[in-house]
């Protein structure tokens, strides 16, 4: 009878040692994802520029998607105006970065206030007649100006920040 | 005397087989909540073949771009540093975030840890608590990387929205 009873409670206290090991596990913790007002899309990197090219060469391409609220969004590159050596900060190169619109390109100057662009590519908008929403994918173009100073063996970068700005009707 | 005897046995076998009986059947309970437990361990691996299902969905990786979540409207509680809110790291990049929010003066309210991509930010914890009205002119900043160390910086974004604390 003694075993028997031993038998009961060693089963009782393994479940006592189960409950709390479930316990444990059961512990979780939370945070709220919200889907996103909108998205957007840019270049990765660093981009690789020809050496002694001095004409302008295509870095990527700007976009939106999944609206939902947003009136208009604008997108302004910011950049600091030159190639940094990856080894060296102190040895740069000129860069410059240009907009196309209808077969021109326009400089975007970094010059600006918090060094970002003068141009304010318009990527997603509303026709204002018919109301139909539309996309213009932004593409832009990096230009050396002058390569003379650049290290032959060298790798140099740049990184650039996008600035968005985006009107809604939600806001006040 | 005899009797009695006899009596007294009888009562004494009862008691022993209805304390056997209460016994088994304890121990039967005991088994079936074993039973009952183990059993409901095995849902809790299931997670793990979802997680294998879903990884084994096919994400287009993007290789030469990155997605970024943009926001318009955050809305916070008044007088608390953690609010319910986190950042997400769209699955198909192949960079972390280090995402930070900064009000329009320039202070900075919250700096993530790196944020690999498929995870978020987990909860916002506020530099300071804030009080009811609108921000407009914050910036949600994202800084991209190529490793988890953070030393190879990739193009990132900043994107403007106001914080609404209610």
């Amino acid at each position: 009878m003694k075993k028997f009873l031993a038998a009961v409670l060693s089963l009782c206290i393994m479940l006592g040692i189960n409950a709390s090991a479930y316990a444990e596990e059961t512990l979780t913790l939370t945070a709220t994802v919200p889907e996103p007002t909108y998205k957007i899309n840019v270049p990765i990197n660093t981009f690789s520029l020809e050496y002694g090219n001095t004409t302008y060469q295509e870095l990527g391409t700007l976009s939106t998607s999944d609206e939902d609220f947003v009136t208009s969004i604008f997108i302004m590159p910011q950049y600091d105006g030159y190639l940094v050596n990856e080894e060296d900060a102190n040895d740069k190169i000129e860069l410059q970065l240009y907009d196309n619109f209808n077969g021109e390109y326009k400089l975007l100057n970094n010059a600006g206030k918090e060094s970002r662009s003068n141009v304010r590519p318009k990527v997603y908008g509303h026709d204002p007649e018919t109301g139909a929403e539309y996309h213009q994918n932004f593409k832009f173009y990096a230009l050396v100006p002058d390569w003379s100073n650049a290290s032959l063996g060298e790798t140099y970068k740049a990184v650039i920040t996008y600035h968005v700005e985006v009107t809604s009707p939600l806001l006040p | 005397m005899g009797v009695e005897s006899e009596k007294t046995e009888a009562n004494s076998a009862k008691k022993s087989f209805t304390l056997n009986v209460i016994l088994s059947f304890l121990l039967l309970v005991a088994v079936a909540v074993i039973v009952v437990l183990v059993w409901n361990r095995r849902p809790s691996e299931s997670p793990n073949e979802t997680t294998i299902t879903e990884q084994s969905k096919p994400v287009e990786k993007l290789t030469d771009s990155i997605n970024i979540p943009g926001y318009v409207l955050l809305t916070f509680n008044e007088g608390e540093l953690t609010q319910d809110f986190a950042v997400p790291n769209p699955e198909e990049n192949t960079c972390f975030f280090k995402i930070s929010l900064v009000l329009s003066d320039g202070i900075v309210l919250w700096t993530s840890d790196m944020v690999a991509p498929g995870e978020n930010s987990g909860n916002i914890v506020l530099s300071k608590t804030m009080e009811k009205g609108d921000y407009p002119d914050a910036i949600l900043k994202f800084e991209c990387f190529a490793d988890e160390a953070g030393t190879q910086a990739l193009n990132g974004a900043e994107t403007n929205l106001t914080i609404r604390v209610k």
